[in-house]
């Protein structure tokens, strides 16, 4: 998942970027108010992580703008202030979640899974179809109990595509989820992807539509179901 | 102001109750014994008078009854001995001769008095004491000598005595009763408002009501008022000054855990390099932030300079250089050194962390080839430290600001407590000092200079 994270420390951001890299997300981090709302507005971020004591607009600002502003995706706070003001504060203001600083990257990590998945509206944990099980916590795959190992960008992809099913996504929306500012990407680095997911999960289960990208159509029993 | 307290100490209602026990008590007897002397007095002048008329009218009928009957007197004058109570008496009436013309039972019978005397004396019967009044007739050819019971005679005013105690005591008791609930009266505000503050949660400190208390204890009550006042305000900001430090370190706190976390499972050589740097980096803002908190703490907790000493700041300002000259090397700055001989009263570590933490200031905001330039001097009176630097300087709008607990300037970008100019201003107050800011040389970067006295 592409990320945002607003937090003015030096170390601490370095650090919370590159633990969620580990994870396997793609994280752009910005150190003030103004700049983070300036890259919501222009990014299609998965989630926000915004600290509150920001230099430049305070972080409960920052929430309240990229609200009025219709960014409908989840905002964690990580805040060092831990009063229940604070956070009610927080979370009437249109925050997800509250974490207090300090955190445990993992917990970290679970939250923001728990936030996306309550965001799409789901509330099982894996994401599954046509036999195919994913486990976004474990990041695993499994195709009729069968592990089908995935690198993380497919992973990511993969998990992208699942979580938007029945909607078609261009290449540079694909793209942007999956690389953060920092990274260097081939041209048809999307392309090379979507081929290995095909190689390892057969032909059909991502259909190419032309001029416009890529989607997983839902299952036929949910197509008959919803029609 | 527990419940405890009023049995420990003196009682003012006690106190006061007693005085004005002990008082009307003297006063009440004083009176009562007065009255009693003044009425004895009086009743002896009473007897005294009602004795000569009576030795007068027997002495009369006496020489009457002589002159019809010759000398033996007999009978005829018991009837004047019948009367009993204090009024009854006893007489001897004797000749001129020494013969004894008549004299009552129980009487001796010798003269009770000699004969030669007249007028009022005190006589001796059975052991008993009497009063006793001697007058011849006119012709000086008899003589009664009279006497009444002295028991008798005190009777009428012992009556009296035992009146008047009783009296007294019965008043004693109605105004001791009256003293004692006009006190309770009187006293009741105070308990209530000793209530009112003793009813208290131990974080209630609100005024306490002042409009109920009477006169007399209102400076008390204003000085409790103006005391609680002081504790409310240190409390606040102790309180906040805990929330800010908490709030300061978790940031760090949350540095170290995350770049240890990151760390753990470092994808490369290169992040696990940079993931280690950047921890040692959090180790040391924690290490630094809890040596300004701690700075702090010792500033505050000195309420006032006492142990004073001579300190010449040229020497601190001396050890300043040397101590931050690797840190000013290392980005390229020039530390320089005015030291001018200026000396002030105060404690040498106190003024060494006023200076370390300006000189730190000016070289953690100066860019990298700027210069610092620390000096001292004294004239007229007043001996100074100041620290001038080259780096971005501080807005007008900012220069009180910057002194608030970990206040830092929106946008700045180096990571610091937010405590060092606190440390400094407080310190500066501890000696009486004042802190100036202002525009560096050539109207770039900072100068914040600090005023002493000299000493």
């Amino acid at each position: 998942m592409r990320l945002l994270l607003i937090e003015d420390d030096a170390q601490l951001g370095r650090a919370t970027q590159t633990g969620l890299a580990q994870q396997g997300h793609a994280v752009d981090w910005v150190r003030d108010g103004v700049t983070g709302q300036v890259a919501v507005e222009d990014g299609d971020y998965g989630a926000v992580l915004l600290d509150l004591g920001l230099p430049r607009q305070d972080g409960l600002e920052v929430l309240r703008a990229i609200r009025r502003n219709g960014y409908a995706n989840p905002v964690l706070i990580i805040t060092a202030r831990d009063d229940i003001q604070d956070r009610v504060l927080g979370l009437d203001t249109g925050a997800d979640d509250f974490i207090v600083k300090p955190f445990d990257l993992q917990e970290l990590g679970a939250r923001l899974r728990a936030a996306t998945r309550r965001s799409a509206g789901r509330a099982q944990t894996l994401l599954v179809h046509d036999g195919l099980q994913v486990d976004p916590a474990a990041r695993s795959a499994t195709r009729e109990g069968v592990v089908i190992a995935l690198t993380s960008r497919e992973f990511a992809l993969l998990t992208h595509l699942l979580e938007r099913r029945g909607h078609v996504r261009s290449r540079q929306q694909l793209q942007e989820s999956l690389y953060d500012w920092d990274s260097e990407i081939e041209s048809n680095a999307i392309e090379v992807h979507i081929h290995n997911l095909r190689r390892k999960l057969g032909r059909e289960l991502i259909r190419t539509v032309h001029g416009q990208g890529y989607t997983i159509d839902p299952p036929r029993a949910e197509r008959l179901r919803s029609a | 102001m527990t419940a405890a307290a009023p049995a420990r100490g003196w009682s003012l209602r006690r106190r006061l109750l007693g005085l004005l026990v002990l008082s009307s008590t003297i006063l009440l007897s004083g009176s009562a014994m007065l009255f009693y002397l003044d009425a004895r007095d009086a009743s002896q002048k009473l007897f005294d008078a009602a004795l000569r008329e009576s030795a007068a009218l027997i002495l009369q009928l006496a020489q009457h009854e002589i002159e019809e009957h010759g000398p033996s007197l007999g009978v005829s004058l018991m009837h004047a001995e019948t009367r009993a109570g204090p009024f009854a008496f006893r007489y001897q009436i004797w000749t001129e001769d020494m013969r004894s013309a008549y004299r009552s039972a129980n009487l001796p019978t010798t003269p009770l008095m000699p004969l030669a005397t007249e007028g009022f004396d005190w006589a001796t019967v059975n052991g008993q004491r009497w009063r006793a009044y001697s007058t011849w007739n006119a012709r000086h050819s008899l003589q009664i000598q009279i006497v009444q019971s002295l028991s008798d005679r005190r009777s009428l005013a012992n009556d009296t005595l035992l009146r008047l105690v009783v009296a007294t005591a019965c008043l004693l008791v109605l105004a001791l009763g009256s003293m004692a609930w006009i006190l309770t009266l009187t006293i009741r505000p105070l308990r209530r408002t000793a209530g009112h503050v003793a009813d208290r949660s131990p974080d209630d400190l609100q005024p306490v009501d002042e409009r109920d208390a009477p006169r007399e204890v209102r400076p008390l009550l204003t000085a409790l008022n103006q005391l609680l006042g002081r504790v409310r305000d240190t409390l606040a900001a102790e309180r906040r000054f805990t929330a800010d430090a908490s709030h300061e370190l978790r940031t760090p706190l949350a540095a170290i855990r995350a770049n240890a976390q990151v760390l753990l499972s470092a994808r490369d050589v290169a992040e696990r390099e940079r993931t280690a740097r950047d921890l040692l980096d959090s180790v040391d803002r924690g290490t630094r932030l809890i040596e300004q908190l701690l700075a702090m703490a010792r500033a505050d907790a000195q309420a006032g300079v006492s142990a004073q000493e001579i300190v010449p700041l040229d020497d601190i300002a001396r050890n300043q250089q040397l101590e931050h000259a690797v840190a000013a090397a290392r980005k390229g700055i020039a530390l320089h050194l005015d030291a001018e001989p200026a000396c002030v009263r105060g404690v040498a570590s106190l003024l060494t962390a006023l200076a370390r933490n300006l000189v730190d200031n000016a070289i953690r905001y100066t860019p990298q080839g700027g210069v610092v330039r620390i000096g001292t001097g004294a004239h007229d009176g007043v001996a100074q430290l100041s620290v001038c630097d080259t780096g971005p300087g501080i807005p007008p709008g900012e220069r009180e600001r910057i002194f608030e607990r970990f206040y830092r300037i929106p946008g700045n970008d180096e990571p610091g407590s937010g405590l060092g100019l606190s440390i400094v201003r407080r310190i500066a107050e501890l000696h009486a000092a004042d802190v100036a800011i202002g525009t560096g040389e050539d109207g770039r970067g900072t100068r914040i200079t600090v005023r002493f006295k000299a000493a």
